[in-house]
């Protein structure tokens, strides 16, 4: 009692009415206010309009193919459901999508014929589904995964014809495009150029999904989904861009809002998708990467970026703990396979598919070459 | 202004826009974030908290929603449901629900702020862009010519 006793000392009825005749005391002040709450204090005095904050709040809640329909209710409404936000990854579609999953691809019985990707959860197998992707022009052929993010899928269709086989690489029938399975919606990217090299992320700074495209002619291109237009990138790093260029699996990982590609001897390269540079990220020290010789690769383990080893048949992953930070590589799994199956595989992909609130112990996919 | 009840339970008063005083319970009125600082900054120890864009009307139905929600414990989950839907139910109207809407935005009370999100979401799920026009009171600004080039791009949502 006696605590809330002083705060309770109540003033006679007197006092405050004095008090609320003056208008200093007024809490909501013009340099307190934020945007929306003026937004919705002129909105409460008219009633016929509604801020564009709480029409997207509730836009977002809708199935996709409803946002396409009011699309043409106004002007002001096209532009909002322009966001990325709505237009890609609405989350009344979204919020079902189970957060470690794995995008599979499915063939025909024969091998021959792409036809869909597979969303797995991994803790229950009932769980997987699979999307067909949209029908393209030609549809023998394979595709190549370049990354997911928050759900959407970008792909790279290599069409072949086997009695082509080695005019493959040549062959100009290829497209890159992204793709929302849940809903359909397909992105084809521009065909400008043949690229070795791949990325799939999403950029804060300009809310904005990015596919990063480099050509063997040393150019750096970007295509923003939301403007849906290509452009060059001023000057890459061409060292950077060289040595990416020469992997074999050139497809960057996404993660911190930068790609993420492992090369030569632990080394690890990344581009920014804001700021649309290159730099290196610190590769593990030396003391627990003895054995220079070995294959490579990158991965993410939860929210870190990890690398991972082939080292004399033995697999070996480190996880950094601080973005970008050297210190804070430590080691986290090292694990030699017993089965002679294995050893003749190099660990190509790890993820992380158990979420970290699992108690009993975790597990690590590791894709193999 | 801030009284205490027998059982020690912290009172505020929180004043509509048209001058109506509602005496609740510190716990309930906090569960809106926006009240909830008002009273760490100290706002409740001078009298009613002034809520300059919430009408009486509002006001009763946003408090009687915080009583509910600051009584019920995990365990009632499915019960609180079931309140939940007649709750949106009684305020079916469309006007009820956005004044509803601006006011749980304007409080910061999570919950309800998600609630009537998905209310008005669903009442315009499968409406025709006339109807969402008509429902909330949105100008056609389309020229024919720009309209039938959006209704074209997006026509499979039409079908």
């Amino acid at each position: 009692m006696a605590d809330s006793g002083n705060m309770s000392l109540s003033r006679s009825s007197e006092d405050q009415n004095r008090d609320d005749s003056s208008d200093d005391r007024f809490p909501f002040d013009q340099a307190k206010t934020t945007n929306m709450e003026r937004q919705v204090i002129s909105a409460a005095r008219n009633r016929t309009y509604l801020p564009p904050d709480i029409v997207e709040e509730i836009l977002a809640l809708l199935p996709f193919k409803s946002i396409e329909r009011f699309r043409s209710v106004s002007k002001s409404l096209f532009t909002l459901l322009a966001t990325p936000k709505l237009l890609y990854c609405p989350r009344g579609s979204i919020t079902k999508f189970p957060p470690y999953s794995y995008y599979g691809i499915k063939r025909s019985d024969d091998e021959s014929l792409f036809t869909g990707v597979v969303l797995s959860d991994y803790r229950d197998d009932a769980k997987n589904r699979g999307y067909m992707v949209p029908e393209f022009s030609c549809r023998e052929g394979y595709y190549n995964f370049v990354g997911t993010c928050n759900g959407l899928v970008c792909l790279v269709f290599y069409s072949t014809d086997y009695s082509k086989w080695e005019t493959v690489w040549y062959e100009k029938k290829r497209e890159t495009f992204v793709w929302n399975p849940f809903t359909g919606l397909c992105r084809k990217l521009p065909n400008r150029n043949y690229y070795y090299a791949y990325g799939f992320g999403y950029d804060s700074a300009s809310d904005d999904y990015k596919v990063f495209l480099a050509g063997a002619d040393g150019e750096v291109e970007i295509f923003s989904l939301k403007t849906g237009s290509l452009k060059k990138v001023k000057n890459p790093d061409g060292e950077y861009l060289r040595d990416i260029l020469t992997l074999t699996r050139a497809m960057g990982l996404f993660l911190n809002g930068a790609l993420h590609w492992a090369w030569g001897i632990a080394i690890i390269i990344a581009f920014d998708l804001d700021k649309e540079k290159f730099y290196r990220v610190p590769n593990p020290p030396n003391e627990i990467s003895p054995d220079h010789d070995g294959y490579y690769s990158v991965g993410v383990v939860g929210e870190y970026l990890c690398m991972c080893a082939t080292i004399r048949q033995k697999y070996i992953v480190w996880v950094m703990k601080e973005y970008c930070d050297k210190a804070s590589w430590v080691p986290f799994i090292s694990y030699t396979p017993s089965s002679q199956y294995g050893k003749e595989y190099q660990v190509e992909y790890v993820c992380d598919f158990i979420p970290r609130s699992f108690k009993d112990g975790r597990y690590m996919m590791l894709q193999f070459a | 202004m801030s009284i205490t009840t027998e059982n020690n339970e912290k009172m505020i008063t929180l004043m509509s826009s048209d001058g109506e005083e509602f005496v609740v319970e510190e716990a309930v009125a906090a569960q809106s974030q926006t009240i909830k600082h008002l009273i760490e900054d100290g706002c409740s120890t001078e009298g009613s908290i002034p809520l300059p864009n919430v009408t009486g009307r509002v006001l009763s139905e946003v408090i009687q929603y915080c009583k509910k929600h600051s009584s019920s414990d995990d365990k009632e989950e499915k019960e609180l449901e079931a309140w939940d839907a007649e709750f949106v139910k009684a305020a079916d109207d469309h006007v009820a629900l956005t004044d509803l809407m601006m006011a749980a935005n304007f409080l910061d009370i999570k919950g309800l702020l998600d609630l009537v999100a998905q209310t008005l979401a669903n009442m315009i799920t499968g409406k025709s862009p006339e109807e969402v026009r008509r429902m909330w009171n949105i100008k056609n600004d389309f020229t024919p010519e720009e309209a039938e080039k959006v209704r074209k791009e997006n026509q499979w949502a039409f079908e």
